[in-house]
C-alpha cells in the first residue's frame, strides 16, 4: 500500500505557501489521475494529512502555543478554541475530499513534531484551556481529529495514525504517554498504527546512513505488546530479508520504506520474484532526495537518477548498436555500462583494479556507509544480467581500444598531493592507504582536508570499533533511552566509548568545518565528530611534516601538532592519460564522472552524468 | 511436485483488515517528493507511484 506525501488540510498548516492542500473538490477531482492510475494495477493508496503547525514557512505558522521552534526563525501564533475547532473539521472536509478522490483512505500524520505533537508534548503545549494543561487535554486535539476523520469516511475507509514512538526532545511524551494515546487512538476507529521516531528538530539522526539498519523495530515490538490494531514499524529498513525478519520476530506487522522506493521502484516485485540480488539499495544519503527538497529541488535518488521522473519519456533503445568500452567501473562506468547495455549496445568494462566499484570501494568501508556495498552487488548482478563484457585487473592503453566505435573514459580520480614540505616523511599517508588499511595509523593523528572525504577519514579512525550490538551502540553514543526509564522524549545523556585516538582535522579555509557538507545529513556527521572530542581547525597554514609533528599556522601562531601520522585528504585530481591517447588515435569518447570533474567528489554527478550520457547515445 | 516456498512468507503475507484485504506487509511511506510543485503534477504523481506488482500482490 502506498501513502502519498502530506497534503495540508487547510491553508495554515502547509510546509510553505502554495505547498500542498486538499480543501476542496476541485483538487480533489485532480486526485483521480493518481488513484485511477494505482488502482488500475492493483494497487491501494491513502492519503496523508498533514498539518505542520509550528514548522510551517508560510506567512504565520499556527500551534497550540506560541513557541518558538529551533527549525524555524518564525514564531507560532497560538491557535483559538473556534480555530483547534475548525482545523478538526477541516481535517473531516478534507477526509471527505480524499474518499471522493478514490483513496483508498487517510494517514493522519502523528509523527515527526507536527501539530499534532505539538499539542500532545507539555514541551510545546503551554494551554490552560480543554486542550492543554494535563495529558488528557494535550491527547484531546489528535484524538478529536481521528473522531472527526472516521466520521466523515465512513466505516470502509481505512485510517491510518502515525504515532511518535519516540520524540527525541525535551520536553516530549513519556512512554507510558505514547502507549496511552496508542490505546486511545485505537478507540477512535483507526485501522492501522503507524510509527515515527523523533521530530524534525531532534539533534540525534534517525534515518541517515549511519544509523543502523532497522534501529527501531525494537520499539514497535513494545507497542505492539499494549495495542490490538497491526502496527508498521519504519526507518533504514531496505532489505527484504531484514523485512521479513522483523516481522517473523513479532516486532511489527507491516514494514513502512520510503526512500528504498526511490532507489528501486520494483523493490518488492524483484522480492517476491527471487531477485533481491536485483534491487538496487537505499544507501541512505539523502544527498538527492532530502537534501534536494531542503534546496527546493524536486527530489529523486543518487543511486537511480530516473527517481521522481517516470513522467518524462524512458530512454529508448537504440537504433544502431554500437561498440562501446566503458574504462573504469567506478560509479560512473558501471552506471553508463550498464545502461548502454539496457539500450542495446555491445559493451566491454575495464578497471585497471581486480573488481569493480572504484571509489565505492572505499566509501564502504567507513563506518555508516557499509550500505554503498550494495551499490556494487547491485550493479554486478546487473552487469551479470546484462552480459556486459567485463575484464577487471586490466590496465588498458589507447591502441587496445582501436576496435570500439566509442569509449566511455570514466578513469576517476588521483589523490591531490598538496605542495607541503615534508609530505614525503614516512608518517604521511593517502587517504586510500588509510581506509585500505595499508597504512598504519598512530594514536594521534592529523587530517589535511575536512571536505566529504576528510569527514569519512575521520569517522573511520575515530570509531570506537564493531560493537556487538550496533543499534545498543548507536542509542548509547546519542543519547537515546529507548527503555524512557526517567525522562521524557526518550532522552538521556550520551555514554561516548573511551577514545581510541586524539585527531586534528584541519582546513585552509577559515570559517565552520563542515560548511559544505550535505544539508540533512553534515549537521550529525560534525555533531559526533565533536562529541568524540575531534580538534577542528579552519585558516590553517600547512608548514611542513618532520619526526616531530605536522607544523601549522592558525591566526598568525605557529602549531606543532605532535601526531603520528597525517592523512592526506586533500581533493582529487581527474585520472584521464588515457583521453589523450585517444584523442592522438583519434578514437571518439566522452568523459564522465571524476575523470572529467574531480572537484569535490560527487556520487551523484558521477552516476548521474553517465547515465545521461548513455541514456542519448 | 512440492513447489518451493514463496520468498519472504511473512513480508508477503496479506493482512486482512475486514472490509478488504491488503496484499502484502509493505507500506510505501509518505515522502515529499516535490513533484506537486512541478508542472503536470498529478500526472507526475501517478507516474512515480510504484506499479501494481510492486505493491499488490505478485
Amino acid at each position: 500500500m502506498i501513502v502519498t506525501g502530506g497534503f495540508s488540510p487547510n491553508r495554515d498548516g502547509g510546509i510553505r505557501q502554495g505547498s500542498s492542500v486538499l480543501d476542496n473538490e476541485a483538487e480533489a477531482a485532480r486526485h483521480s489521475i493518481i488513484t485511477d492510475a494505482v488502482h488500475a494495477e492493483g494497487g491501494r493508496i491513502c492519503l496523508q494529512l498533514l498539518h505542520t503547525g509550528r514548522y510551517s514557512y508560510g506567512r504565520q505558522p499556527v500551534a497550540p502555543s506560541a513557541i518558538k521552534a529551533p527549525i524555524n526563525p518564525a514564531t507560532p501564533r497560538a491557535l483559538s478554541d473556534d480555530e483547534i475547532l475548525q482545523t478538526i473539521a477541516d481535517y473531516a472536509r478534507s477526509t471527505a475530499l480524499a474518499r471522493q478522490a478514490g483513496y483508498d483512505g487517510v494517514e493522519v500524520m502523528g509523527s515527526e513534531g507536527y501539530l499534532i505533537n505539538q499539542f500532545l508534548a507539555p514541551g510545546t503545549n503551554l494551554r490552560d484551556d480543554r486542550w492543554g494543561g494535563n495529558f488528557e487535554n494535550r491527547c484531546r486535539f489528535g484524538l478529536e481529529v481521528l473522531r472527526a476523520v472516521r466520521a466523515a469516511a465512513g466505516p470502509d475507509f481505512i485510517l491510518i495514525f502515525r504515532l511518535s514512538l519516540l520524540d527525541l526532545v525535551e520536553g516530549g511524551s513519556t512512554w507510558d504517554e505514547v502507549e496511552a494515546f496508542a490505546k486511545a487512538a485505537e478507540g477512535t476507529g483507526i485501522n492501522l498504527l503507524n510509527t515515527g521516531i523523533g521530530w524534525h528538530e531532534a539533534r540525534i539522526p534517525t534515518i541517515m546512513s549511519s544509523v543502523p539498519r532497522a534501529a527501531f523495530s525494537a520499539l514497535s515490538a513494545r507497542l505492539k505488546k499494549v495495542v490490538k490494531l497491526p502496527v508498521i514499524t519504519s526507518n533504514r529498513i531496505n532489505d527484504p530479508q531484514v523485512a521479513e525478519d522483523i516481522l517473523a520476530r513479532g516486532d511489527a506487522d507491516l514494514v513502512s520504506m520510503a526512500r528504498p522506493f526511490l532507489a528501486d521502484a520494483a523493490f518488492v516485485t524483484k522480492a517476491a520474484a527471487g531477485r533481491a540480488d536485483a534491487i538496487n539499495t537505499c544507501i541512505a544519503c539523502n544527498q538527492a532526495c532530502l537534501d534536494h527538497i531542503f534546496a527546493g529541488k524536486p527530489a529523486s535518488c543518487l543511486v537511480n537518477p530516473d527517481a521522481c521522473r517516470e513522467y518524462e519519456a524512458a530512454a529508448p533503445a537504440t537504433p544502431r548498436a554500437r561498440k562501446v568500452a566503458v574504462v573504469g567501473a567506478g560509479p560512473a562506468g558501471l552506471a553508463a555500462a550498464t545502461t548502454l547495455a539496457e539500450r542495446g549496445h555491445r559493451v566491454s568494462l575495464f578497471d585497471a583494479a581486480p573488481r569493480i566499484g572504484g571509489q565505492f570501494n572505499y566509501a564502504c568501508r567507513i563506518p555508516g556507509k557499509e550500505d554503498f556495498a550494495e551499490t556494487l552487488r547491485y550493479f554486478r548482478t546487473r552487469l551479470r544480467e546484462l552480459e556486459v563484457t567485463q575484464q577487471l585487473g586490466r590496465t588498458v592503453q589507447a591502441a587496445d581500444l582501436a576496435g570500439f566505435d566509442h569509449v566511455v573514459v570514466a578513469t576517476g580520480i588521483i589523490p591531490r598531493r598538496p605542495p607541503i614540505p615534508g609530505l614525503d616523511h614516512p608518517k604521511v599517508a593517502s587517504y586510500i592507504d588509510v581506509i585500505e588499511g595499508r597504512h598504519p595509523v598512530g594514536r594521534k593523528v592529523a587530517l589535511i582536508g575536512a571536505g566529504g572525504i576528510g569527514f569519512d577519514v575521520a569517522e573511520l579512525l575515530t570509531h570506537p570499533g564493531d560493537s556487538p550490538d550496533p543499534i545498543a551502540a548507536y542509542r548509547e553514543e546519542w543519547g537515546i533511552d529507548a527503555a524512557y526509564t526517567d525522562n521524557r522524549g526518550g532522552l538521556t545523556p550520551a555514554r561516548m566509548p573511551a577514545p581510541v585516538r586524539e585527531l586534528w582535522l584541519l582546513q585552509r579555509k577559515t570559517g565552520k568545518l563542515g560548511a559544505g557538507l550535505a544539508k540533512t545529513t553534515g549537521w550529525a556527521r560534525s555533531l559526533l565528530l565533536k562529541k568524540r572530542g575531534v580538534h577542528m581547525l579552519g585558516g590553517v597554514e600547512y608548514v611542513g611534516i618532520d619526526d616531530a609533528g605536522l607544523h601549522i599556522r592558525v591566526d598568525g601562531q605557529d602549531r606543532l601538532l605532535e601526531v603520528d601520522t597525517v592523512v592526506l585528504c586533500a581533493g582529487q585530481e581527474p585520472r584521464r592519460e588515457l583521453a589523450e591517447g585517444l584523442t592522438a588515435a583519434g578514437t571518439p569518447f566522452t568523459l564522465v564522472g571524476g575523470a572529467d570533474v574531480a572537484a569535490e567528489l560527487d556520487a551523484k554527478r558521477a552516476i548521474w552524468q553517465a547515465t545521461e550520457f548513455a541514456r542519448q547515445f | 511436485m512440492n513447489r518451493p516456498l514463496p520468498p519472504y512468507p511473512h513480508l508477503l503475507a496479506p493482512l486482512d483488515l475486514g472490509f478488504l484485504s491488503l496484499p502484502n506487509r509493505v507500506l510505501m511511506g509518505s515522502m515529499h517528493t516535490g513533484l506537486e510543485e512541478m508542472d503536470h503534477p498529478f500526472e507526475r504523481m501517478a507516474a512515480f507511484m510504484p506499479h501494481g506488482p510492486a505493491t499488490a500482490s505478485h
